[in-house]
């Protein structure tokens, strides 16, 4: 059966319900899109935690390595001087120096067999740069043979001179015309431990050593080094780069002769072992393993550099106690909600707390320290309103005596005129407010006047004086990364960072936020669970003993993120100026 | 089983399950919707997805106010990323069939109401699809949305005048289309 409609009403009568089911795929492909969208647009404060938290790691990570580089080639210059050849540069050398010079014979390198063509070419090119002499003739020219045979390299071997000794400078370049005399290592074999076994040991053998000083042919790889290394530490370095059976060459360097004025007086000297620091990471950087490094003429006891690392390096643990001021703001993007904002910003007072605390443990490396802990933080907050109007309701219930600006009420006569311009009708009567909107009448629109702008009255409750203190606490990660400076026995270290934190109670009464200003709890208004702070703050730190110091550490927080959610009408951070006092116990 | 508000509060939250809560009760509906726009089924799924992103991230600043008042926020997304659509890939679309002089003649006739036999909704958007694209689009929109004919004109860039003869010519159209399908379905008996 069919009735008589309209094509409109059938055609959106019969849509009205009408459904398509969409596909499965569908929802799998919206999915997987809010997936990333969800991550974006709602959670951005743990993405921003999470991002800050893998930031501060990954420098931590690529920080420490860096400097682990002075401590690990310290060891291995430790390790090497416990194995080490030294060299009697003369034979009037002091041999308790000698024996400190230390042979980095783990450098020699690896990858020098890649290069093994390009510097077959050199050593045939530059072969005039080598030899010398040799005094132990017949290990000597059994290496050189083996040298021969296998690279085909023509090698002088002046078996006439004795105890001679091929020195090449420091400057690479120069190495064919300035050989001198002295001692002499050989370095034949495509490893240390042969070369070793081969070298008779100066230091029981004070007789002419031995030095085969084959090729000074990586000048183009070390030239711009060993400018740098001459800067440095004065390196003197003579490179011999022989080709093995293995097809194996090593450059390796030996010291010039020191003399007294140039030693080094490292016993104290930090700033030398610094320098050897420098140069310890000097050599790590560089890619030509192959080359020791030698202070020249000095004994470096590495045990002072490792102090002087160690001396950098500690962990500690501080406890304090803080004193914290807040300053809290409101805004609004809502027009409407200005004037709360404003109002409360207004009636928002500085109070000081007391009753935070809290400890950190920390790791200091060379001048930088990363710092991270657990903070409770008590924040207190005072709102002062000097007048409150709130509970606004509309009265309806003025008697009117039929003209609209003259009424009768409780007894009084009101004449409300309205000639000379417009009236702001406002009264107060028995403590409660009147607002009549008559703002609009105007003497030239007398006629036109509407009686309900008069009639509606806007009544609100008046709280006068009112004071709120509302408590919040909270729970806080901080993690810092400050740079020190050192005065005697007082460290300065400024820095920063960010704390994340958990509100986990607050107490108190305010304003309700919804443009009646009702008195509510605070446990109503829309506090965010999780706080992401940013942090900058000066510890002054004054050291008493070798382990135990105090501090006082003036801090300035400010809030990244809104304290209200983020659909909140009204946005409020909160900002503090604390005072940490406490003590640092160093291990 | 949720309310629509709890639904809303959920999806602010950019919570999941509420979220596949909000794509369970309005997506079959919001597809309806999609396809008297747009023929192709694929076409319009891709619209609905669109369409169902954008509803999840502007939900934050949705405002509850009463049951129902949802799908009609979530309806009207859709209508506007399908227009859009149509906007972007059939650019002539909603050109067509600019005033006609005869129309006016049968308006009269259009707006007489008649009885029509109950029709299958499926049926009536075969019917509705068949029409060229400005009349279905003014079509859907005035009488379905319930836009008005300045809303009309301003989504698709055409005069308030050309919508109105586009619902008129679209009226003419149905008419005649379900009034042949009546005729098909009494013979038939």
């Amino acid at each position: 059966m069919s009735e008589k409609r309209n094509i409109e009403d059938f055609i959106s009568d019969s849509f009205e319900t009408f459904e398509v089911q969409p596909s499965e795929m569908l929802k799998t492909r919206i999915d997987r899109k809010m997936f990333f969208v969800n991550l974006i647009h709602f959670h951005k404060t743990k993405i921003a935690l999470v991002v800050c938290l893998i930031c501060f790691i990954l420098f931590g990570i690529f920080y420490f390595p860096s400097n682990e580089n002075a401590l690990k080639n310290a060891e291995l210059i430790e390790s090497n001087n416990q194995n080490n050849f030294s060299i009697a540069f003369n034979e009037n050398a002091n041999p308790s120096k000698n024996s400190n010079i230390s042979n980095h014979k783990n450098l020699i390198t690896e990858s020098q067999t890649e290069n093994n063509s390009n510097i077959q070419k050199e050593i045939e090119h530059n072969n005039t740069l080598q030899t010398k002499t040799i005094s132990n003739q017949e290990s000597i020219n059994n290496e050189l043979d083996k040298v021969k045979t296998a690279n085909q390299i023509p090698v002088k071997n002046d078996k006439s001179e004795e105890a001679s000794v091929i020195k090449s400078e420091q400057n690479i370049d120069k190495s064919d015309s300035d050989s001198k005399k002295g001692n002499l290592s050989i370095n034949e074999n495509a490893n240390s431990e042969n070369y070793l076994n081969n070298i008779p040991n100066p230091s029981t053998n004070l007789g002419p050593s031995i030095i085969i000083n084959k090729d000074i042919t990586a000048k183009d790889l070390s030239n711009q080094h060993n400018e740098e290394i001459n800067d440095e530490s004065q390196l003197y370095s003579s490179n011999a780069n022989n080709v093995g059976t293995n097809e194996l060459n090593t450059i390796f360097e030996t010291p010039k002769l020191s003399n007294s004025e140039e030693t080094l007086s490292i016993e104290n000297n930090y700033s030398q072992i610094y320098k050897m620091n420098k140069l310890s990471g000097l050599i790590q950087n560089t890619e030509l393993k192959n080359i020791n490094y030698y202070l020249t003429g000095t004994m470096i006891d590495t045990s002072f550099i490792q102090e002087f690392i160690k001396k950098q390096k500690s962990w500690f643990v501080d406890f304090y106690w803080t004193s914290l001021t807040t300053i809290t703001s409101y805004k609004t993007e809502n027009e409407e909600f200005k004037t709360l904002a404003e109002q409360k910003n207004d009636a928002f007072s500085n109070t000081i707390s007391y009753n935070s605390f809290g400890f950190r443990g920390g790791f200091s490396k060379n001048r930088m320290l990363f710092q991270a802990g657990l903070d409770l933080i008590n924040i207190s907050e005072n709102y002062n309103y000097e007048l409150i109007l709130n509970n606004p309701h509309d009265n309806l219930d003025l008697i009117f005596n039929n003209n609209p600006y003259d009424f009768e009420q409780d007894g009084q006569y009101y004449d409300i005129d309205t000639i000379g311009g417009y009236y702001h009708y406002t009264y107060v009567q028995d403590s409660i407010i009147y607002v009549g909107d008559s703002s609009w009448v105007d003497i030239t629109e007398l006629n036109l006047v509407n009686m309900y702008d008069s009639v509606l009255t806007t009544v609100y409750d008046s709280l006068k004086n009112k004071s709120y203190l509302n408590k919040y606490s909270y729970f806080e990660i901080p993690f810092t990364v400050g740079y020190k400076f050192q005065f005697g026995n007082i460290d300065i270290t400024s820095g920063g960072g960010i704390a994340t934190g958990i509100l986990f109670k607050k107490s108190g009464s305010n304003i309700s936020e919804d443009l009646e200003n009702n008195e509510v709890s605070i446990e109503n208004l829309p506090f965010r669970k999780i706080s992401l702070t940013g942090i900058i703050y000066m510890n002054i730190n004054y050291n008493i003993t070798e382990k135990i110091s105090l501090f006082i550490e003036p801090t300035y927080r400010y809030s990244i993120i809104s304290s209200y959610k983020s659909d909140a009408i009204l946005q409020r951070k909160s900002n503090a100026i604390m005072l940490k006092i406490g003590a640092r116990i160093k291990f | 089983m949720f309310s629509e508000k709890e639904i809303v509060e959920g999806c602010k939250k950019g919570k999941k399950r509420f979220q596949n809560l909000l794509y369970e009760k309005y997506a079959a509906l919001l597809l309806g919707v999609c396809i008297r726009y747009i023929k192709n089924r694929m076409e319009a799924e891709d619209v609905l997805h669109d369409a169902f992103i954008k509803i999840y991230i502007s939900i934050k600043k949705f405002e509850h106010k009463n049951e129902g008042s949802l799908y009609s926020w979530a309806k009207r997304i859709t209508v506007n990323t399908a227009l859009n659509y149509l906007r972007d890939n059939l650019k002539h679309a909603f050109h067509v069939d600019i005033d006609d002089d005869t129309l006016s003649d049968n308006i009269a006739n259009v707006e007489e109401q008649s009885s029509y036999p109950y029709i299958e909704p499926s049926e009536i958007l075969k019917i509705v699809e068949s029409m060229p694209n400005g009349y279905r689009l003014v079509f859907n929109m005035f009488v379905i949305e319930k836009f008005s004919h300045q809303e009309i004109a301003d989504s698709l860039g055409v005069s308030v005048s050309t919508s109105k003869s586009q619902l008129l010519k679209s009226k003419k159209y149905l008419k005649e289309r379900l009034s042949r399908q009546s005729v098909e379905s009494n013979s038939l008996l």
